[in-house]
């Protein structure tokens, strides 16, 4: 596909705009991810120039990165503590069927309500942090906010016209992956002594 | 029933003994007789040291593998078990070596073969367990969490089945023991052959019991295993996740940052720096760009003179659910063939190609394809349907 006219692939505008604006393509997008995948070389030799890499992951999602050195952005922080709080709670309460953490994010339908962020004084403490204030409050806006900012990078997709229903996209493993990278940085010294064991264990709640 | 409720609720007061076996009375036969009942015929007896009562350890048994409930082997009875046969081989041969009288024999023959028996039953009951446990992490029966399922898969794993591979894979301790029992029987056998005939068909059967014996603890091993392996590696997966994820949280906790390394984030495009109107190197090229000269406009032919002929409209979707049905293995060949008989012209062609091959999602086959349509020779990578379409397209 490296002959196509870099001018004039199908989807350019709506793709670039929203990459650019770092949406992350599955499958569930339809045409513009085919776009994406049928006319991979020529969108990435397009988007080269412009000094952007296009990475497509092996488990069905497209995204950009700058060549440069970039941050970790507060929302992402935000994204990475509200999944991470949610795959604790899969973790430590029946799974509905599920035989993994990852089958269980990605193939139950969620519910704004039912979340368990707001049901835990850790989890709070943890969203606090993540929203920049340890004294503001955290409630269901803030977790409102955070599902639809996920949708706007498209880790998240809303089932139905209120937002309230929603389902993790194949594009989360981008934010997963942080926890094996966890693993893999030497932290331990700079944590405190007195944290549990880690074992296989979350840490409980009410500390 | 009562007394499959009496092996399910473990140990009883005596209030709890009363009340059940009142829940379960018929009518005709009175409660105490009841209860003097299963302590008379020995299936209820007190627990020692306290004021309550238990079912007889043997009846339970019973009661449980009635309920196809079994109790894993560990691999220390297991082993106790390879030695028990490792005696009962040395005592074999002592008899038979000095020439005891048969029912000595026939005790040493006995006892192998029971535990030749004991050490299959209890095998295959760690298979069925295994099976159990299995089943019902899968079926999520038990309401449990994630974690304490995987903590069920990674103790049968860790304390029972790997172990036990030492002892039962092939060439192991058990299958050791078993091929010096074997030759041993052979040895016996020959020696009996003339003197003690009788004694001979005893070490045939003890012989065939091996054999099957033999195969079963292999059998039986290996499908536990099997059925534990998957879910034991999903476990260890799943386990290495949520150590990341709780040494992410905890850190989170402890400093209010993620740490996580600079070329690990995830970092986001319209963040960056650079690329920006405001970058030199940017703003460089767009001033080359402004300094180019463009080049003369080109004249055009003039248009012919007769007027081009209409095309007809082509129905896409029908297309489309032809292209579906059909599948081409060359989708610019069947439309070339498809599009022919109904007059279409080159434009409407081109503009189907690329329509139904994005819209198809046609994959590219790797080698190239030439047509020829409206009298011009078309070339492309040949594109396909054939091919499994994802689920939810």
């Amino acid at each position: 596909m490296n002959d196509t006219n870099p001018y004039s692939l199908p989807h350019l505008p709506e793709v670039f705009r929203a990459l650019q604006n770092g949406y992350h393509f599955t499958i569930d997008d339809g045409d513009p991810y085919f776009a994406l995948r049928d006319y991979r070389g020529s969108y990435e030799q397009l988007v080269a120039a412009l000094g952007y890499r296009l990475n497509e992951d092996a488990r069905g999602y497209f995204y950009l990165t700058a060549d440069e050195y970039a941050r970790q952005s507060r929302k992402i922080n935000q994204i990475t503590v509200f999944t991470f709080i949610l795959a604790e709670h899969v973790w430590q309460t029946a799974s509905g069927g599920h035989d993994s953490i990852e089958a269980s994010l990605l193939q139950s339908r969620w519910t704004i309500d039912e979340l368990p962020h707001l049901s835990s004084e850790r989890y709070l403490a943890l969203l606090r942090q993540a929203l920049g204030n340890r004294d503001s409050e955290v409630g269901r806006n803030e977790i409102q906010g955070m599902v639809r900012t996920m949708a706007e990078f498209g880790f998240v997709h809303f089932e139905d016209a209120s937002r309230d229903g929603f389902r993790f996209r194949a594009s989360i493993h981008r934010v997963l992956d942080l926890a094996y990278v966890a693993l893999d940085t030497d932290t331990e010294a700079a944590e405190p002594a007195d944290t549990e064991s880690e074992g296989e264990e979350f840490e409980s709640d009410g500390q | 029933m009562l007394v499959v409720e009496m092996q399910r609720a473990g140990r009883l007061t005596e209030g709890d003994l009363t009340g059940l076996i009142r829940a379960y009375a018929d009518g005709n036969t009175p409660g105490e007789r009841v209860l003097r009942q299963v302590f008379d015929l020995r299936i209820v007896e007190a627990c020692p040291g306290e004021d309550r009562y238990e079912m007889v350890a043997d009846v339970s048994r019973f009661i449980g593998w009635l309920r196809n409930e079994h109790r894993l082997a560990s691999p220390q009875e297991i082993q106790a078990y390879i030695a028990t046969i490792e005696n009962q081989r040395t005592r074999l041969a002592q008899a038979i070596g000095a020439d005891d009288p048969v029912d000595v024999i026939e005790h040493a023959i006995r006892e192998i073969e029971l535990t030749l028996d004991d050490l299959r039953n209890r095998v295959r009951a760690t298979r069925e367990q295994t099976m159990n446990v299995v089943e019902t992490v899968r079926s999520d029966e038990s309401g449990q969490s994630l974690q304490a399922r995987f903590r069920e898969i990674r103790r049968l794993h860790e304390h029972y089945l790997y172990p036990m591979s030492d002892l039962l894979d092939p060439q192991h301790e058990a299958d050791a023991e078993m091929t010096r029992l074997d030759q041993a029987l052979r040895d016996h056998a020959q020696a009996l052959e003339a003197t003690r005939p009788t004694l001979l068909t005893r070490i045939e059967q003890v012989q065939a019991r091996l054999h099957h014996t033999r195969s079963r603890l292999v059998a039986d091993f290996r499908i536990a295993v099997q059925e534990v392996q998957p879910l034991y590696e999903r476990a260890i997966q799943d386990s290495t996740f949520a150590k990341g994820v709780a040494r992410l949280l905890r850190g989170m906790r402890a400093s209010g940052q993620l740490r996580i390394p600079d070329d690990q984030v995830v970092a986001l495009p319209r963040e960056r720096a650079a690329g920006l109107f405001t970058d030199l190197a940017l703003k460089a090229s767009l001033s080359h760009v402004a300094s180019v000269e463009p080049a003369p406009a080109l004249t055009m032919p003039a248009r012919p003179a007769e007027r081009p002929r209409m095309e007809r409209p082509l129905a896409y979707d029908d297309l489309v659910r032809r292209a579906r049905e059909q599948r081409p293995a060359d989708l610019l060949a069947w439309l070339g063939n498809d599009l022919r008989p109904r007059e279409a012209s080159l434009r409407q062609m081109l503009h189907a190609y690329c329509r139904l091959r994005v819209r198809l999602g046609a994959r590219p086959a790797g080698d190239r394809t030439t047509v020829t349509f409206a009298g011009k020779a078309l070339s492309a990578e040949r594109h396909t349907l054939q091919f499994e379409e994802e689920a939810g397209r």
